[in-house]
């Protein structure tokens, strides 16, 4: 069972050492002269203003959390998907269709929701 | 083959689940955190059970760490200079609290490790081990008529808890935002 | 031993062969751009330029490496990396053609690997490639770094919902996560059983998703030129550059190639079932190449959006969309 996981295993090593080892050559090739402002951070020849590590909007979490919920609805329905021709052929697929229904029915209800209470909203 | 890479798949997870509580930024904690699923993932798919690797990294690794990453930088706690005012916040110095946390770190750790034993005990005994599927992936198809039947009741209750989990993350990010920041009008 | 042999040459030939296109990848955008623009693009290394990603390669490599003061070290040289391997270990579970037979050695299939889990393999790992633009973006002590990554982790996984419940059509109609098996299932001869054409509605999701996803143009928000300078690599500089640069074209071809798979019948060749593996490789190439293609052609042609138009379509028309596609597919399949 495992075995056509092995080129993965060689494809996890070739990639890893390619970035790995890039990464690092031109650290070592690449030339180095201190100069003070070369430190700085980037903001179009500005000096930097402040710190850089911002306090970010409400609607990044959010997002997030949606996203997970309606990533684990994915990885229920994937079971399915891969299921629904033999649930057909079993004589069950009307009845694990309507399970479906519901379940995605109540998660359309929290997008909704998400959607009225303005947790989409991105331009205000 | 299989044993040794079960053995660094392990020893990866068991150092990098105690560099999540030692690492002094938070970030550097998802990170190990990250790599800890990414090894549960290669002993689950070790073990026989791809989808359930799948599944770890795509919901785990993909979904869930980025929502802790995004609450790490939500709360701003990436302190990473010396001089950052992190260090000086009574709450690092605060003996009473970091015994607090020791005392339930040992308990859940005693827990747990007697929860392991006695799992052990129980798969030792030869009728109890976990056996892999056999053909790989075609114990997809069973587990997905285990759960469009046998147990379709606890799969409709998923999406009810899914549903229940938004209400309450809307509910707390409304209040957040009910309090309107200074020269903003309430809306 | 030699089984083992034939998979290390297959693995290395299809991971050179990915980073080769998309070094030429990066050298036919601008040569495709200076031409829209009627400009010479680069012309002077090489034929027609040809050499020009082995000389930017070098370039890239004696460059001086900047890490900004306030960076965290360690993370800052890990993102790079974070950000390309996961967009290359993708490419493992695209089949590129059938049995392959070269000078009477049987090779096996012409992929890396054709895992049973395959599309799911495909989005798992993919969706870590996320972690290289966030850590990225944080780690560079930056403003324009850090709005630039929050961005573009925003924006991918909205539209990784999409493209999975869009797969889902697809995988629900052939009932496997194979890759292989869902080519196959649409290798008859006829063009008329490609995806493509019993699901029309996911194919122009999945396309215009897939540019949200690679973060391409017109939704390259994580880089947006004029607002923030360069988004979240705004800070670096040598080859860790050269690396995200890499990862994004190696996401795009991954993506080409996943977009042909799944809807155009994959290495199918029209009209006729049992072509010869160079001829299948040929026709998956064709494809391939034409949405490689129009990544690029988008981008020299169309403006950019706002971000909040692009989370709108994501999470207001698509998300909708394709979940309604899903259950119109599944009640086709299971009230039949």
């Amino acid at each position: 069972m495992l075995e056509p996981y092995l080129p993965i295993l060689l494809l996890v090593g070739i990639t890893a050492a390619f970035g790995v080892v890039n990464v690092i050559v031109s650290d070592l090739l690449g030339g180095h002269r201190a100069v003070v402002s070369k430190g700085d951070s980037y903001e179009c020849g500005m000096a930097p203003e402040g710190s850089a590590r911002l306090r970010l909007s409400i609607h990044f979490y959010l997002v997030a959390v949606l996203f997970i919920l309606f990533d684990v609805e994915s990885v229920f329905l994937v079971l399915w998907a891969v299921a629904a021709k033999s649930f057909t052929a079993a004589g069950v697929g009307a009845l694990v269709f309507a399970e479906i229904l519901v379940f995605v029915g109540l998660l359309l209800a929290a997008l909704v929701y998400v959607w009225r209470k303005g947790g989409l909203q991105w331009d205000r | 083959m299989v044993d040794l890479l079960f053995y660094v798949a392990a020893l990866v997870a068991v150092l990098t689940a105690v560099g999540v509580v030692l690492a002094r930024n938070p970030v550097v904690s998802v990170v190990s955190l990250l790599s800890c699923f990414g090894s549960l993932a290669v002993i689950y798919l070790l073990a026989g059970f791809q989808f359930l690797a799948a599944i770890q990294i795509l919901v785990y690794g993909g979904a869930i760490m980025v929502l802790f990453l995004f609450v790490v930088m939500l709360l701003n706690l990436g302190g990473l200079n010396p001089e950052d005012e992190d260090r000086d916040d009574p709450l690092f110095h605060d003996r009473r609290r970091s015994a607090g946390g020791l005392a339930v770190a040992v308990a859940l750790g005693s827990a747990s490790l007697i929860g392991i034993l006695r799992g052990a005990r129980h798969l030792a005994e030869p009728t109890n081990g976990l056996v892999p599927p056999e053909e790989g992936f075609d114990a997809l198809p069973a587990l997905a008529e285990a759960m469009f039947t046998r147990y379709s009741l606890p799969f409709e209750a998923a999406s009810v808890l899914l549903l229940a989990t938004t209400v309450g993350v809307m509910v707390l990010a409304k209040r957040q935002r009910s309090i309107p920041p200074a020269g903003e009008e309430r809306s | 031993m030699n089984d083992f042999l034939i998979i290390l040459i297959k693995t290395c030939v299809i991971y050179g062969c990915l980073i080769g296109a998309a070094a030429l990848m990066t050298l036919a955008e601008r040569k495709f751009s200076a031409w829209m623009q009627l400009r010479y693009g680069p012309n002077r290394v090489g034929p027609w330029g040809l050499l020009q990603p082995l000389a930017d390669g070098v370039k890239f490599i004696f460059k001086e490496e900047l890490c900004p003061d306030g960076a965290n070290p360690w993370i800052f040289r890990l993102a790079p990396i974070l950000s390309a391997v996961p967009a290359m270990l993708t490419v493992a579970v695209i089949p590129f053609a059938g049995d392959v037979n070269l000078f009477g050695v049987d090779c096996g299939n012409l992929s890396i690997t054709d895992l049973d889990i395959g599309v799911l393999f495909l989005v798992a790992i993919g969706g870590l490639s996320v972690y290289g633009v966030i850590l990225g973006g944080w780690a560079s002590n930056s403003k324009y770094s850090l709005l630039g990554g929050l961005r573009a982790s925003a924006q991918m996984i909205s539209y990784e919902l999409s493209l999975i419940l869009i797969i889902l059509c697809v995988v629900a109609m052939t009932g496997s996560l194979d890759l292989r098996a869902i080519t196959e299932a649409q290798n008859t001869g006829n063009p008329l059983s490609w995806n493509v054409f019993s699901q029309p509605l996911a194919f122009v999701i999945f396309v215009i998703a897939t540019f949200a996803e690679t973060n391409r143009h017109p939704f390259d928000f994580a880089e947006c030129e004029p607002e923030l300078v360069a988004g979240f690599h705004t800070e670096y500089s040598s080859m860790k550059f050269a690396l995200f640069f890499l990862g994004e074209y190696c996401a795009m071809i991954v993506m080409a190639c996943l977009t042909t798979t799944l809807f155009l019948g994959g290495y199918s060749v029209p009209f006729w079932e049992d072509a010869p593996w160079f001829v299948e490789l040929g026709s998956f190439c064709a494809k391939a190449g034409f949405f490689a293609f129009l990544f690029i052609w988008v981008r020299w042609t169309l403006p950019r959006f706002r971000f909040d138009q692009l989370m709108h379509l994501g999470w207001k028309v698509f998300l909708p969309l394709a979940l309604a596609n899903l259950l119109v597919t599944g009640a086709v399949i299971s009230l039949a």
